[in-house]
């Protein structure tokens, strides 16, 4: 048996957007082009421009494509910060590494960057993110929805809490993982820029968007012709967007159906190991975290081992996220939890996806808790802790 | 018909070496080098249940974040490519944090005392037949191959058929106890034949140059490495009686046996001594860097010879073994005093001596004179 529960990595592409995409691959021409070839493929774009557009529930002409989410963030902060002479930045200690590196460079650009931390659950300190607030602060920069515990944040709040007192200061969300995930309308929201991702939600890797809000201004960070606005220089991928805006309409129109299963798997999971596997730790909490994301730190073994095993069962899940799988540092996310950083060592990501089903889970549920007990019987860890 | 006949002996060999108890499963340490990747191959054929490990070892080496030319070094992604042609799952484990406290540590601080250390014998006996060997198990495997040129007799570690590729020395301390579940499959092998097979199976490390000695420094050169890490300081090269004959350009620079280039000397002159604490190094002519007697600090978990024995030993890994005896076993301090029976070339410090009994490799240590 194959269960992929890494769907925070990246999710399959539905059936129906493989369609979409390889019917607009017969679609040729360059959306820019003034004859019939290229207004077939403007068409295309518009068309996913629009149903991106009603997924956000914002205006079409305020969807900007990109080449993925990373690229989203980048584009949003760093083209932001290219009108402003403003130097202060805020951001979180729990961001996905697009935004987390970023502000790292920025910082030895000269940038004074304020991260704020998170309580015991992940949850973004608001009082925190109030005191670092100033004149001088340019952006905010502040997830929607982490990538390794799944933990909801109160975008919203903060949203109100920084225009109110600073009504100049823009607000970005990365909502990468929250996209398709949980219900929400970038207007009420109230975030001058969004992230999102294809590939998170059913549809093809390398294809993402960036929100901008009517009136927000940000520059385009490399150089070309006039393509989305003149913010996104370079010839649009076509087929990917098509998917893209397939996998989006789906997504959020099936989000009702979906949470209800996952929801319901997702006790199941809890349920299964805390009867029976000693131990262990579900990180943030399961009811402030999306549907399909369930965080576990297992003491006393290395999560590198816990993913070997469950792989030779055929089980795929991650340590934190792709991008630090492999590394045996502790993830920064935890971290900022206050997690125990040896107990962090063996924290596993399972992310469930719309494929879900709950004979993988059982399947899931026999086996992890042999492997776990194979690992702590074998791990050094273990034996010193005894 | 060279290519059956490789072919054949391969086959034979594993049949001989390999009639064990059932295997449930098996591990190769896939380095993403010819052997391994020939190792693989002929353990799939007997294995169904194989899986190849990377252990990733390579920090950056202090490289900046920003440098593209590393962080990927090229074993990973052969290694990659040979698992995935031989439709083998592929692993691949962290290990850099161990490499830079077991190794990487300790082979800047031999230099440092004007040794000249073994990095490879470290990494086997301190990460490769140990931690690694122990992750594997704890995940359930009970075979454990590398692409190794040694022979193991039992639990007794042995030289290889090509005694020219032959790399016990590398392994000699690793306590033989490790070797239970281990196999090399190499072992009855010559170069030639890994070669031909890589080559006639299209293995994709087929054309893979050969490893380094010092896969360390796979990325750089030593003498750029050390000056990284040690800040080299020039200072004088000294004849025997202390006379100044010359300057170096660091002490970590330098081995025992390194010829040094002097400007105004007809005679060639070799490192005979390296002196850390003044930042000298002494050098002698060629006929005075040879010694009969050589001392080395030994593990005596891994040391099997007795006082008086006579014996083969080498100092160096490409060496031949030469005869020599075991003179004086002081089993209190752990140091075995050897004594070749012909002179040989510049025993240096923080290398290994190993003894072999016959085939069998029966002890060692790090040299200490």
């Amino acid at each position: 048996m194959r269960v992929y529960l890494d769907n925070n990595s990246t999710t399959p592409i539905s059936d129906e957007v493989k369609k979409e995409i390889v019917s607009a691959m017969d679609v040729y021409g360059n959306p820019s082009s003034l004859h019939q070839f290229g207004v077939e493929a403007r068409n295309i774009v518009e068309k996913a421009r629009l149903r991106i557009a009603q997924a956000l529930g914002c205006d079409n002409q305020e969807i900007i494509f990109t080449g993925g989410g990373t690229e989203s963030d980048n584009l949003a902060v760093r083209g932001y910060l290219k009108t402003t002479s403003k130097k202060h930045i805020i951001t979180s200690a729990i961001e996905h590494h697009a935004v987390y590196n970023m502000f790292n460079e920025l910082e030895k650009e000269g940038y004074r960057v304020s991260r704020i931390g998170v309580d015991k659950n992940g949850i973004l300190d608001i009082e925190q993110l109030k005191e670092h607030l100033s004149e001088e602060t340019a952006i905010v920069s502040i997830m929607l929805a982490n990538n390794e515990t799944g933990a909801v944040q109160p975008i919203a709040e903060v949203v109100s809490a920084v225009k109110s007192i600073y009504p100049h200061i823009i607000v970005h969300t990365d909502a990468v993982q929250a996209f398709g995930k949980m219900k929400f309308k970038v207007k009420d929201l109230g975030v001058d820029l969004l992230s999102v991702s294809a590939h998170k939600i059913n549809g093809p890797k390398g294809v993402g968007a960036l929100y901008v809000r009517k009136g927000v201004k940000i520059k385009h960070l490399v150089s070309g012709g006039h393509h989305e606005r003149n913010i996104r220089p370079g010839t649009e991928n076509v087929a990917g967007i098509a998917g893209f805006g397939l996998a989006a309409e789906l997504s959020v129109s099936g989000i009702d159906r979906n949470n209800g299963q996952l929801e319901k798997l997702k006790i199941k999971f809890i349920k299964g190991i805390r009867e029976s596997i000693d131990n262990i730790t579900v990180n943030g909490d399961p009811e402030k975290t999306l549907s399909n994301t369930v965080n576990v730190s297992f003491n006393n073994v290395e999560g590198e081992s816990v993913i070997m095993m469950l792989d030779m069962h055929g089980i795929a899940v991650s340590t934190g996220s792709a991008c630090t799988s492999g590394s045996l540092e502790p993830s920064h996310v935890l971290k900022a939890m206050g997690a125990d950083p040896v107990s962090s060592q063996g924290s596993i990501r399972f992310s469930m996806g719309k494929y879900t089903t709950e004979d993988e889970i059982d399947y899931l549920l026999e086996k992890l808790p042999s492997v776990i007990e194979r690992l702590r019987k074998m791990s050094p860890l273990e034996r010193e802790s005894k | 018909m060279p290519n059956s006949q490789t072919k054949t002996a391969a086959t034979t060999h594993l049949a001989a070496e390999y009639k064990r108890e059932i295997v449930e499963k098996v591990a190769v340490g896939l380095s993403g080098g010819v052997d391994s990747a020939v190792s693989l191959f002929l353990l799939k054929k007997k294995y169904p249940d194989i899986i190849a490990v990377f252990s990733d070892y390579f920090d950056c080496l202090g490289k900046p974040e920003d440098d593209t030319s590393c962080c990927s070094p090229g074993g990973l992604d052969r290694a990659r490519e040979t698992a995935s042609f031989l439709n083998v799952p592929f692993y691949r484990m962290d290990f850099k944090e161990e490499f830079r406290t077991l190794v990487m540590t300790p082979f800047i601080e031999s230099y440092n005392r004007g040794f000249t250390p073994n990095p490879c014998v470290w990494c086997n006996s301190r990460l490769r037949f140990s931690m690694f060997q122990d992750k594997l198990k704890s995940m359930g495997v009970t075979l454990f191959a590398t692409g190794h040129y040694a022979s193991l007799d039992g639990k007794k570690l042995c030289r290889a058929r090509d005694l020219s590729k032959d790399q016990s020395y590398f392994l000699y301390a690793v306590e033989r106890e490790r070797f239970e579940n281990v196999v090399f499959p190499l072992s009855g092998m010559t170069k030639q034949q890994v070669r031909k097979i890589a080559l006639k199976e299209n293995l994709p490390a087929a054309s893979s140059v050969e490893s380094q000695d010092c896969c360390i420094l796979a990325q750089k050169s030593l003498k750029e490495y050390l000056k990284e890490k040690t800040g080299l300081k020039p200072g004088k090269i000294i004849d025997e009686k202390g006379g100044v004959i010359g300057e170096h350009s660091g002490y970590q620079n330098y081995t025992v046996g390194q010829g040094v280039a002097l400007g105004g000397m007809n005679q060639k002159l070799y490192v005979s001594r390296i002196l850390p604490g003044e930042n000298k190094i002494i050098a002698q002519s060629r006929e005075k860097i040879y010694r009969k007697d050589v001392e080395f600090r030994f593990n005596p978990k891994v040391f099997f010879a007795s006082e008086g024995e006579k014996l083969r030993a080498k100092l160096r890994s490409t060496q031949k073994p030469g005869s020599c005896t075991i003179e004086k076993l002081d089993l209190k301090s752990n140091i075995c005093k050897i004594k070749f029976k012909e002179p040989v070339w510049a025993p240096s410090p923080g290398q290994s001596a190993v003894i072999y009994r016959g085939e069998e490799l029966c002890g060692g240590g790090e040299i200490i004179q």
